[in-house]
């Protein structure tokens, strides 16, 4: 049965990795998922694991010294297992306006991350890779046009985006004392978004055109984070963590290239359209603070919020902007979780972790006036491994979510999001007294 | 296996399926599709230049039809055409005959089902005469020199298709010399010695007509004096023919192109213009535009008489060596929409065009012409550079739109 287990979580394992991959690499063309990841450099990701998404939090608050996550630095110090993480998420975006309708489905890699703890509760660093943000946006349309007065020409064009601004981050977080920890995660920033258009024609003679605009580039991230403690504030045995996080505006240099495939000299290749456009992107700062409260060991309540400073967002190679602009985003979740595994319950119901929230989303694009806006529905089921020598677990968030709104010919997604992580957790590096 | 196991067991499982019958729900469509900038077309017409009017003389022999005939044409000339022939001396004999040395000899032509070019009512004449100059098949073109004599036969072409010539008794006996000549040289005597022979248009003859190779022939009728009759078929060993065009009208602002390459037309591609503008255009696909001159030709064309149509230009990029083979067997460039068949001649030069733009292609000078492998004489007549803008040679390029 063990064996049966390690292949079904090797095949998880490995379907988000081969993902990622595939995402950092650009690749990834053959899904589609929200039309409001047209715009700028695509919808901000949300990197909070199944756990934490399944409350309707980000969990820069919320306090595990079992399992990895990416927000909050501090949260690094206060590891006790090497642990190694990752997921996918599923998604179908039912999108409609007031004439049409579409499903577009997307399946992507979640983060990656390992956390190490270096003195164990003290200090700890983590390296991860992640998406900042996501363009997989895909249309499929049907034009034409005159070529002559008795002959019109048809085209149909597949117009896809993919990619965004991605992470690799290596941090250090410190716990400094029962009460204070921090951290600290610098990054390589970098963007690989292709934006991609094949145009197919009714007439022979025109060939297919196939065109990628490929947009590059790297730059220095920093993000801060802090953590504090305090237990027995208002009965015995409770505990309150407050968390904030700051991720510093960071401008990269970037330059998009535009080729398309041609017949050349005889065969097919591919060339360069024009001398590569050289620009910045500006992301901006993005700020995370939380309070988890955690009356007994078998219940949490969170509440958090975001505020990220679109407003402040540039882009050298942004299109079709005229209709919309990008503003300050603001998020807020509140969630609560119930642990009875720790009941030393023997029902089967009492082996897992159970989570529910709801979170506000303004949304950081502003179109033709309407704020694009989003309200999620959580809940999460955690199952932890009956290994006592381990912390492992596998978290599985369900989530439903309405964005936007069919005003002035908007688009409203109805959003089903299936968020699946795997997080690996084992003691190593020590010496257990007893064999 | 425990009940917890149990549980993850299943749990995965579901999780799995659900993975796969999500991944393969997704219809997407155009939702939202006004907010992104979507793929039009541009269209850019640019000028092309005339260098030169290019002349050659075709290859003519061995092809798979033999004008014969005739025409007087007000725009392109009269058109003399010399046909030739010469019959094998080796036809492959069913086993049960047996040739005896008293068979009779004649020529069976069998003009193919293309229209004439002239006069579709008239008939016309023909005299055959013997060769008297070498040529071969292989290498003839249209101007060559042939010499003949000796009147070995005479025929009229009306409306019917078949046509059976008897030949002189003189010929026909000197050919069965060779015929039943079982030498080894005789092969190479009979070219030596008999040349085959021309069908030579009478001067009133007014219209051309086409015969396809592989039926004109010789037939051998065997028995002739016997109770049983057998024919045999004997083919061409060699075929081709020559011309003559004189009393062409040089009709302004345009140029006339040949199928026998007396008409080619040199032009320089505005390839200096196009990497200046279009550098940077996503071009899906370049057009050489010529337009026909309908009403000289259709003016020039009595009733009943028809010239037949050039429904094909091709474009070539000018050889160093052998122009001439090149030009009537080589590779092309590009060809014109067969359908188009409405006096525009569209070349599609997509290939050409992206690759001055992205590769290596330095030639500029382009020729145009309207080849012809099979040997059926047609003619056009193209504006030119000095026509009216609307009708002159031009490039068309069609891109889409840049949306960066």
């Amino acid at each position: 049965m063990k064996t049966i287990n390690g292949l079904i979580l090797l095949a998880l394992f490995l379907l988000p990795a081969k993902e990622l991959f595939a995402q950092v690499e650009g690749a990834s063309q053959s899904r589609s998922g929200s039309f409001y990841s047209l715009f700028g450099v695509g919808f901000p990701t949300d990197n909070s694991n199944p756990r934490e998404l399944g409350m309707g939090i980000l969990g820069v608050s919320l306090h595990s010294d079992d399992s990895n996550t990416l927000q909050n630095p501090a949260l690094w110090g206060t590891n006790v297992f090497t642990s190694a993480s990752s997921g996918f998420n599923l998604t179908q975006f039912r999108a409609s306006s007031e004439s049409s309708n579409s499903i577009n489905q997307l399946l992507e890699a979640g983060y990656l991350q390992f956390t190490f703890p270096i003195v164990r509760e003290k200090v700890g660093i983590s390296a991860s890779l992640y998406s900042v943000t996501r363009s997989n946006y895909r249309f499929v349309t049907l034009d034409s046009t005159a070529t002559s007065p008795t002959n019109m020409l048809e085209y149909a064009s597949d117009i896809r985006g993919s990619g965004g601004v991605n992470k690799l981050e290596f941090g250090l977080g410190w716990k400094i004392n029962e009460n204070i920890a921090v951290g600290y995660a610098p990054s390589l920033t970098f963007v690989s978004q292709n934006n991609s258009e094949d145009v197919f024609f009714s007439e022979s003679g025109y060939g297919t055109s196939n065109s990628d605009a490929r947009i590059t580039g790297t730059a220095m991230g920093h993000r801060f984070g802090t953590l504090l403690t305090f237990r027995e504030l208002f009965r015995a045995n409770d505990r309150i963590s407050f968390g904030a996080t700051a991720t510093l505006p960071v401008t990269i240099d970037a330059k998009e290239k535009t080729t398309v495939t041609k017949f050349v000299n005889g065969r097919e290749q591919e060339v360069l359209l024009r001398d590569p456009k050289q620009g910045e992107i500006t992301l901006p700062v993005e700020l995370n603070a939380g309070l988890t409260y955690y009356p007994t060991s078998l219940v949490n309540f969170s509440l958090e919020g975001l505020y990220e400073q679109w407003s402040d967002y540039e882009s050298a190679f942004d299109r079709g902007t005229e209709l919309s602009y990008m503003k300050d985003r603001v998020k807020a979740g509140l969630g609560v979780e119930y642990h009875p595994y720790r009941t030393n319950s023997t029902r089967f119901l009492s082996n897992f972790r159970y989570s529910g929230g709801v979170t506000f989303d303004s949304g950081h694009l502003n179109i033709e006036g309407e704020d694009i806006n989003t309200l999620w529905f959580s809940a999460g089921l955690g199952i932890i491994s009956p290994n006592p020598r381990t912390r492992s677990s596998v978290d599985i968030s369900i989530r439903y979510g309405l964005r936007g709104t069919t005003n002035n010919d908007l688009i409203r997604e109805n959003i089903w999001a299936l968020n699946l992580s795997i997080n690996l957790s084992e003691l190593m590096f020590f010496r257990q007294k007893l064999n | 296996m425990s009940r917890t196991n149990k549980g993850f067991f299943s749990l995965c499982i579901s999780l799995l399926t659900l993975v796969i019958i999500f991944n393969g729900c997704e219809d997407p469509g155009s939702v939202g599709s006004e907010f992104v900038e979507r793929p039009s077309l541009t269209f850019d017409t640019l000028s092309i230049s005339q260098t030169e009017a290019l002349s050659y003389n075709a290859y003519s022999g061995r092809l798979s039809f033999i004008p014969v005939g005739k025409y007087s044409d007000q725009l392109f000339g009269e058109v003399d055409v010399l046909s030739l022939v010469q019959p094998s001396i080796n036809p492959s004999v069913d086993d049960s005959i047996e040739v005896d040395e008293n068979f009779q000899l004649k020529m069976r032509i069998q003009l193919d089902s293309l229209p004439h070019y002239g006069d579709t009512l008239s008939q016309s004449n023909f005299n055959l005469y013997e060769i008297t100059s070498n040529w071969r098949g292989r290498s003839i073109r249209i101007d060559d020199e042939i010499q003949y004599s000796n009147q070995v036969g005479s025929f009229t072409v009306g409306d019917e298709k078949n046509i059976i010539v008897d030949l002189s008794q003189d010929w026909v006996d000197r050919y069965k010399n060779f015929y039943f000549n079982e030498s080894a040289s005789s092969d190479s005597l009979y070219a030596n010695q008999m040349k085959g022979l021309a069908l030579v248009a009478d001067q009133n003859n007014s219209r051309i007509s086409i015969a396809r190779t592989g039926s004109f022939n010789f037939i051998i009728v065997n028995g002739v004096q016997s109770d049983t009759t057998d024919t045999v078929t004997v083919p061409l060993m060699d075929w081709g023919f020559t011309m003559e065009r004189t009393g062409a009208v040089n009709s302004p602002n345009t140029f006339p192109l040949h199928s026998t390459l007396e008409g080619l037309m040199k032009i320089t591609m505005p390839n200096d213009v196009l990497k200046e503008e279009s550098q940077s255009e996503n071009i899906i696909r370049a057009d050489l535009v010529f337009y026909e001159a309908e009403d000289e030709m259709s003016q020039s064309l009595p009733a009943n008489h028809n010239r037949p149509p050039v429904d094909f230009l091709n474009l070539y990029i000018e050889p160093d060596v052998e122009p001439v083979y090149e030009y009537q067997f080589g590779a092309t460039i590009g060809g014109s929409d067969s359908d188009v068949g409405d006096g525009v001649f569209k070349i599609n030069v997509t290939n050409y065009v992206n690759s001055v733009l992205f590769g290596d292609q330095s030639e500029d000078k382009l020729v145009i012409g309207t080849r012809n492998t099979a040997a059926q004489l047609r003619s056009t007549l193209i504006y030119d550079f000095t026509a009216p803008e609307n009708l002159r040679p031009k490039l068309i390029i069609t891109s889409l739109a840049d949306q960066q």
